[in-house]
């Protein structure tokens, strides 16, 4: 316990060493001071202290404190003190002081909530993080979950520690259960089971089933709050549970029906209001609607979701309703999937935005590089097995490249189609994949007996009229050039398409197998065609 | 029995009543599916058996292509009674795909208000928000009360698209902002709309480029976005829209990666149009890299062991470059290199991560071909040490130029207003072979000769 004389203390001391002091004190020790100064005292220390601190100072104080503490502070330190309140709580400070001031707050808040809410989250990363703490004490926790329901999980939890933990945990109540859930994630232990304790009960146990579910899995962008209906009621107790459920929800347009604890159809918003009473809602519901299991992946939820324009897909756990994947949050999900899967195809690992900084850009791309460059060894090595024959003729390294490149791009674009038909659920049974691998092989034959035309001539063209060396035979080496394309964009076609269905029945994902990877794998093929092929017929 | 088997034997017997049972119970996607399955010459039974609603629900999920050729043998009142029932800006695109005399003849048996619709949907250019919108939306009055909002709701809601967002228009039909149907229903009947309507909504111009309007909707989390010309409310796009341009776009950008122009399946004709125009350019720029190699020739000849690590060289550029040219075009794909500080933010973080990446592999390569060139035991240490230079130093600069080429390129195309994803990995990839093989071989001349190797 602190003597009374240091409180005294306290207002002679300068105002960062004050803060500081403040912020070192535990919940406790705040409390004592706080007891021991007078009224005006602890007005003037709330004056001279940060944002973080009149928080903390202000926090349980008696009602008559608290009162007198608004009326005298400005207006910003006022919403900081009020916004750390209970609706309730809040409500009952503006109806008691001075109503001038009442107008006066509400003024300077209109004045920071004219812009769209995702505006305002946008300008967030702008700020400096004491420039944060004080915008942050502008708003209620209910408003600032509305704003980190625009910005990236990772953003938002960086945010966190400019909140008093209490603030904290009650955005984390207020925003979307999936949000929210991805916000947790990224939290430090600590904080994590800090914020979980101060939060409501059902809101923990929401959260931590939601933590359950593997980040591709249907369940993890699942909302688990929406209006279900009992099928055997009718439709006017329907409507009452619609009125009532309304502001706990995201949308009220599709209601989800059960009839004795199963999931048995939806019903549309548009058809419940203009069915008259008596009706059972069991009669107007829809039951050949499409549903996903918590379990299944995220590409089928994108996959339904944009086929049969679903706004509310149903997850169902068992035959039991779970929870809700609204059209929104597919939208923002298939821009990862897909930017993702374009990445892999380029051979970065998961995503890149102007944030990203160069060390993540490296920590993205190096592995990838550090692989493939042993694998290029792997060419290297087999290129010098056929160093007798590149002493004896020269000429043929000049053609290498374009044989390398070409087998290289021709086993990308079967890798990619074969991965899109994989992610686009149309290899799903053995004859389809059966079927598209004789496919390819067939198209690798027919691109590589176009290009094999192609290629002759121009190496023929190329060493008699260009470079005019007399001991190189022409004919034989643009035969061998020729031929190796053939035999090499055959091999990389089947290749660049075995090998993602490969790993799919393997349960990898196909996408790993990346445009580099194969096409490294296909140089190693190509130049022991080539180099072979040459030897036999040199 | 399979649906699709179901389906045709039931057409075989002319049981219109059945089939129309059957595609009842289906979802209109899942109905497409079959219908594409189905011969041509039992299409015209399908159609019959079928009422103008769900034909016109049916249609709305094929793509304008395919819907035509299901169309081509329809007489032109059935054409036309689908095409009136059908969303205005779906329709619009199925009668750009009609002849101009089957257009004629379709057009007179459409009544005028949804001529007028179409007309003024098909007039916007493909790439502007207006050839998206929808304009079956629900408005209601800013005088109106909740209660004469919510008459006009149960009048009009059933056949509107999406409800989740009301329009408050004044007596013009100028937007003045929106009510959420959540908060409606909440009202008490006798509150005014002016009251619980939010002014600061988001919108688009009918004219704006459907990207913008794309990111719009994306970034606002919004599922419907309200389309205005001289702040008359003329249309919404809705989220479903939204997902068909993206799936469609990232997919363009997909292929163009692998090197594919076009639709991909595995016909043969498609294969043809689509893959093999890429590989011609390819093969013709890379007998570039072949005859710029023909200049380097004698110091080849000498240097046997260069062979052997230039296509380590010309892949690992080829590599980080395709690496940097993707984050540049998701970069422009996602809008976020718009502003100028952020090109130069972004170009300044490639080049340093394409130096790092650059230096660290080089002295990879330096350790890896030395080591394997000891163990062969062809040259003498010092020439070994000297290749292996030779490797290290054109791996880093290597690295370090095709990263920067590969992020710059997409930018440049971009700010001549060509489509950025058109630098594709092969492109990139060949360009960056040219100057690789121009340094390795460039700096070996240089290094080899000045350790005194002869040349």
């Amino acid at each position: 316990m602190m003597p009374v004389w240091m409180n005294k203390q306290l207002l002679k001391m300068k105002k960062e060493d004050l803060d500081k002091l403040l912020s070192s004190l535990k919940a406790n020790e705040i409390q004592s001071i706080v007891k021991n100064v007078s009224l005006s005292n602890l007005l003037a220390l709330a004056r001279m202290v940060n944002v973080a601190n009149k928080i903390r100072l202000t926090q349980n104080l008696s009602e008559t404190s608290v009162l007198f503490l608004l009326n005298h502070l400005d207006r910003k330190d006022d919403l900081a003190i009020i916004n750390e309140f209970s609706e309730e709580k809040r409500n009952y400070c503006l109806n008691k002081i001075d109503p001038k001031i009442v107008s006066e707050i509400k003024e300077l808040k209109a004045k920071h909530l004219k812009m769209h809410p995702k505006d305002i989250a946008f300008k967030l990363e702008d700020l400096r993080p004491e420039e944060r703490e004080e915008f942050f004490a502008l708003f209620t926790a209910e408003e600032l979950a509305e704003f980190f329901g625009y910005l990236e999980s990772s953003e938002v939890s960086g945010y966190m520690e400019a909140l008093s933990d209490k603030k904290a945990s009650d955005v984390l109540e207020n925003m979307d259960a999936d949000d929210a859930a991805d916000v947790i994630n990224e939290l430090e232990e600590k904080d994590k089971s800090l914020y979980l304790k101060l939060m409501s009960k059902e809101r923990k146990e929401e959260l931590e089933a939601l933590a359950n579910y593997a980040e591709d899995e249907a369940a993890s962008i699942m909302d688990p709050s929406f209006i279900a209906v009992d099928g055997d009621k009718d439709v006017k107790d329907a409507m009452k549970i619609l009125v009532k459920r309304a502001p706990d929800v995201a949308s009220i347009s599709t209601l989800f029906v059960v009839v004795g604890n199963k999931f048995y159809g939806v019903l549309d918003f548009r058809k419940l209001i203009v069915t008259k009473s008596p009706c059972l809602v069991k009669t107007i519901t829809d039951v050949h609607v499409k549903t996903v299991d918590v379990h299944d992946r995220i590409e089928k939820v994108i996959e339904i979701t944009d086929d049969y324009d679903i706004y509310a897909l149903p997850v169902l756990d068992k035959e039991k309703i779970v929870g809700v994947i609204t059209i929104d949050d597919v939208l923002a999900r298939m821009n990862t999937e897909r930017e993702e899967d374009y990445n892999q195809l380029a051979g970065i690992s998961g995503t890149t935005d102007m944030q990203t900084t160069a060390k993540e850009r490296i920590k993205n791309r190096l592995p990838w590089l550090v692989i493939l460059c042993f694998l290029d060894l792997l060419v290297c090595i087999v290129i010098a097995m056929f160093d007798n024959v590149i002493e004896a003729r020269i000429a043929l390294v000049l053609f290498a490249p374009a044989i390398l490149a070409l087998s290289g791009n021709v086993g990308t674009q079967s890798l990619a189609i074969c991965i899109r038909g994989i992610s686009a659920n149309e290899l799903n049974t053995k004859s389809k994949k059966a079927k598209h691998i004789v496919k390819e092989a067939r198209n690798g034959f027919l691109i590589g007996m176009i290009m094999a035309l192609i290629a002759f001539s121009l190496t023929f063209l190329y060493l008699r009229f260009v470079l005019k060396d007399a001991s190189t035979n022409d004919f034989k080496i643009a035969f061998i050039v020729a031929f190796s394309v053939l035999a090499s964009v055959t091999c990389s076609s089947l290749f660049g398409c075995v090998t993602p269905i490969v790993f799919d029945n393997l349960h990898i994902d196909p996408a790993a197998a990346s445009g580099p990877f194969i096409t490294t794998i296909n140089d190693v093929i190509s130049i022991v065609i080539y180099f072979s092929l040459a030897m036999l017929v040199l | 029995m399979k649906a699709s088997e179901n389906l045709k034997l039931l057409i075989a017997k002319g049981n219109y009543a059945k089939i129309k049972d059957l595609i009842g119970k289906m979802h209109p996607y899942d109905a497409t599916i079959l219908l594409k399955e189905l011969d041509a010459g039992e299409i015209p039974v399908f159609m019959q058996a079928l009422n103008d609603d769900m034909l016109a629900n049916i249609f709305s999920y094929l793509d304008e292509e395919e819907a035509k050729i299901f169309l081509e043998k329809a007489n032109p009142s059935l054409i036309a009674k689908i095409i009136v029932k059908m969303e205005a800006d779906d329709a619009a695109d199925l009668v750009k795909k009609f002849s101009p005399e089957e257009r004629k003849k379709i057009a007179s048996l459409i009544d005028e208000d949804a001529k007028k619709d179409i007309k003024e949907l098909s007039q916007y250019d493909e790439s502007m928000t207006g050839a998206i919108m929808s304009n079956n939306f629900l408005t209601i009055g800013i005088a109106d009360t909740v209660g004469d909002a919510m008459k006009k709701l149960v009048r009009e809601a059933s056949d509107r698209e999406v409800i989740d967002t009301l329009f408050v228009v004044d007596g013009e039909s100028r937007l003045k902002g929106t009510v959420d149907l959540k908060k409606l229903i909440i009202a008490r009947k006798n509150e005014n709309i002016s009251d619980i309507c939010d002014y600061n909504y988001v919108y688009a111009g009918d004219t704006d480029a459907i990207s913008s309007s794309v990111n719009k909707l994306k970034e606002y989390n919004l599922l419907v976005l309200p389309i205005l010309k001289d702040k008359v409310l003329k249309g919404i796009v809705t989220i479903d829209d939204v997902i068909d341009v993206v799936d469609r776009e990232t997919s363009d950008d997909y292929d163009k990666l692998a090197g594919l122009a076009g639709k991909n399946d595995s016909a043969i004709k498609t294969v043809l149009k689509s893959r093999i125009p890429w590989l011609v350019i390819l093969l013709i720029l890379s007998f570039f890299v072949s005859s710029l190699l023909g200049a380097y020739q004698e110091i080849i000849g000498k240097v046997i062991p260069l062979v052997f690590f230039q296509s380590l060289i010309l892949d690992m550029g080829g590599n980080s470059g395709t690496q940097s040219l993707a984050s540049s075009v998701v970069g422009l794909a996602k809008n976020e290199l718009d502003k100028k500080s952020n090109i130069r933010h972004h170009l300044g973080k490639e080049a340093l991560a394409g130096l790092i990446n650059g230096v660290i592999l080089g002295i990879l390569a330096f350790l890896l071909t030395f080591v394997f060139m000891w163990i062969k035991k062809d040259d003498p240490l010092h020439k070994v040490a000297l290749i292996s230079t030779v490797i290290a130093i054109s791996m880093a600069f290597g690295i370090f130029c095709a990263d920067f080429i590969g992020s710059v390129i997409p930018i440049i195309l971009h700010k001549c207003k060509l489509d950025p994803a058109v630098a594709s990995g092969p492109f990139i990839t060949t360009l960056n072979d040219i100057l690789s093989v121009v340094i390795y071989y460039s700096l070996a001349s240089l290094i080899l000769s000045y350790g005194g190797v002869p040349l």
